[in-house]
């Protein structure tokens, strides 16, 4: 199963740390999680009830026809609101897509599960 | 079981005279209506090309277009010898000729399906998610069901049935466009000879209508029995019913639906990963919770303690009397202790191997897989940011 960048349409690198792996595109920053990755690390989160991506899963979405389409399925993803998060989520379930700029944000409030993707993707602390 | 695979070959038999009658009458009907008067033998041959097409196509690669459509690629023993020898047991259990051969499909729901015109060249296809969450019990489950659906030929006929389902959805999308866009106006057909063009038009609409709807009843109401079978003989085969009891709990209970799945490879997943609703006409698969319920109130492991379970919680009978004649009683075994086949970073380097994927690992401590072909010499770690050169295979 290739994955494919939403945006780029350039096939992703994938990363792996501690047995967390994220789909990440060089050239625009997104990241792509499976559904599975997510809860490999959500479980690995201290407070999972706050967790923005945690909500995410659950969340319902506010824009029902995602221009992007899920690299896996190819379903058009449902854009969803958790916190000041905005993150796509595909509606079967596969899995979600930050693009860069989301990620960036999440990465610099370091909390439950965002604390971890940050180790994962080696961001400590703020970057600007 | 003798009388499934009698009952199969008869069934592709009717298949195909009924999917020839359906087929000549809808290329007539589209041809009377997209060529005027006259037209109808034209697209009546025409229709019967498209069969014979699809025949070809069924005889020559129809478990590659399966498999490819799918997304499944060939796995070597060298790969995963645990799955091959599970794969080898069962085969050696149902008495198939030879073991098919095995193909994983890349995809986090746990499924698994099984395609082949005879036996001697069928294959099996599981997804990573099912190696990585089954246990070996449930695993041998799996595969007992699927090699027990080449052993009875239930594949040849799925993978006939799906070939020639395809067919007449096209050819009723033909004609629907033809009614639609083309052909000749009702004023007209009625003004010269009436009665003959207002029968071909009435005859043209419920075809189009009732075509696909037929055909699909057809082929989903004769796949139902045929899963209880293939779970008996499974049980059979594992002497341990509650291996493939709790992998179908496991699949049925998965979030995500097959990646790989559309309306012709649908029906031959273990569990259906398109079937809403679990009952009525259209359910290729009786119920889940159903076919658990069965497996689980097995005395024993023998085609009888299926039957006798069968028609406790269902009624009726299932198995043929010259199968459960010729079959012994079977006490069930110990459950084994081995866990699943695979770890998931075992999975996970399977599928960048198959998946054309250079691994490198990072003195960080994380490992970049990039993607083949890669257009430069050299990667950053996403990590670390270290330059890493990259192999090109």
């Amino acid at each position: 199963m290739k994955v494919v960048c939403p945006r780029c349409d350039t096939r992703l690198l994938l990363l792996v740390f501690r047995d967390v792996e994220v789909d990440v595109c060089e050239r625009c920053g997104g990241a792509w999680m499976d559904t599975a990755e997510l809860q490999a690390l959500l479980s690995r989160a201290t407070m999972p009830d706050a967790d923005p991506l945690m909500r995410s899963l659950s969340a319902t979405a506010h824009r029902p026809d995602g221009a992007v389409l899920c690299p896996r399925c190819d379903a058009g993803m449902v854009e969803v609101c958790a916190g000041d998060l905005r993150i796509d989520r595909c509606p079967e379930g596969h899995g979600v897509w930050l693009d860069g700029g989301e990620l960036d944000h999440l990465l610099r409030q370091p909390v439950g599960a965002a604390s971890v993707l940050a180790e994962v993707l080696g961001r400590h602390g703020a970057q600007g | 079981m003798w009388e499934q695979i009698r009952s199969n070959r008869w069934r592709s038999n009717v298949l195909v005279a009924a999917m020839a009658a359906v087929l000549a009458s809808l290329g007539y009907v589209a041809g009377e209506w997209a060529l005027g008067g006259g037209g109808g033998p034209v697209g009546l041959l025409f229709g019967l090309a498209v069969l014979g097409v699809q025949l070809a196509v069924y005889a020559t690669a129809g478990e590659a277009i399966v498999l490819r459509s799918a997304g499944a690629r060939p796995l070597a023993r060298e790969d995963s010898p645990r799955l091959w020898n599970v794969v080898e047991e069962m085969a050696i259990a149902a008495g198939l000729p030879r073991p098919p051969r095995v193909y994983l499909i890349d995809d986090p729901a746990p499924n698994a399906f099984a395609v082949g015109r005879r036996p001697e060249e069928a294959a099996i296809a599981v997804t990573t998610g099912l190696m990585i969450r089954l246990n070996r019990d449930e695993l041998q489950g799996v595969v007992g069901h699927e090699v027990a659906h080449i052993g009875n030929r239930d594949v040849q006929f799925m993978t006939l049935a799906a070939v020639l389902l395809g067919s007449v959805v096209i050819l009723s999308d033909v004609l629907w466009r033809s009614m639609r866009y083309g052909g000749r106006s009702w004023r007209r057909s009625r003004s010269r000879d009436g009665t003959g063009h207002a029968i071909v038009a009435v005859a043209a609409l419920v075809l189009a209508v009732l075509a696909p709807l037929l055909v699909r009843i057809l082929y989903f109401a004769t796949s139902r029995r045929r899963e209880y079978l293939a779970d008996a003989s499974a049980a059979q085969f594992t002497r341990y019913p509650e291996g493939l009891a709790s992998a179908l709990e496991k699949i049925a209970q998965a979030p995500a639906r097959p990646v790989a799945a559309n309306a012709v490879t649908a029906s031959m997943f273990i569990v259906n990963p398109l079937q809403a609703g679990d009952r009525g006409l259209f359910a290729t698969h009786p119920p889940t919770s159903e076919r658990i319920r069965i497996l689980r109130g097995m005395a024993g492991a023998g085609l009888a303690d299926y039957e006798a379970a069968y028609r406790r919680l269902r009624g009726g009978r299932v198995i043929g009397p010259r199968s459960l004649a010729s079959a012994g009683a079977l006490r069930i075994r110990p459950p084994s202790e081995e866990g699943p086949v695979a770890t998931r970073a075992q999975v996970r380097e399977i599928v960048h191997r198959l998946g054309d994927y250079r691994t490198i690992r990072c003195p960080c401590g994380a490992t970049v897989s990039v993607p083949q072909p890669y257009e430069r010499e050299e990667v950053r770690c996403i990590r670390c940011g270290a330059v890493h050169r990259v192999v090109r295979g």
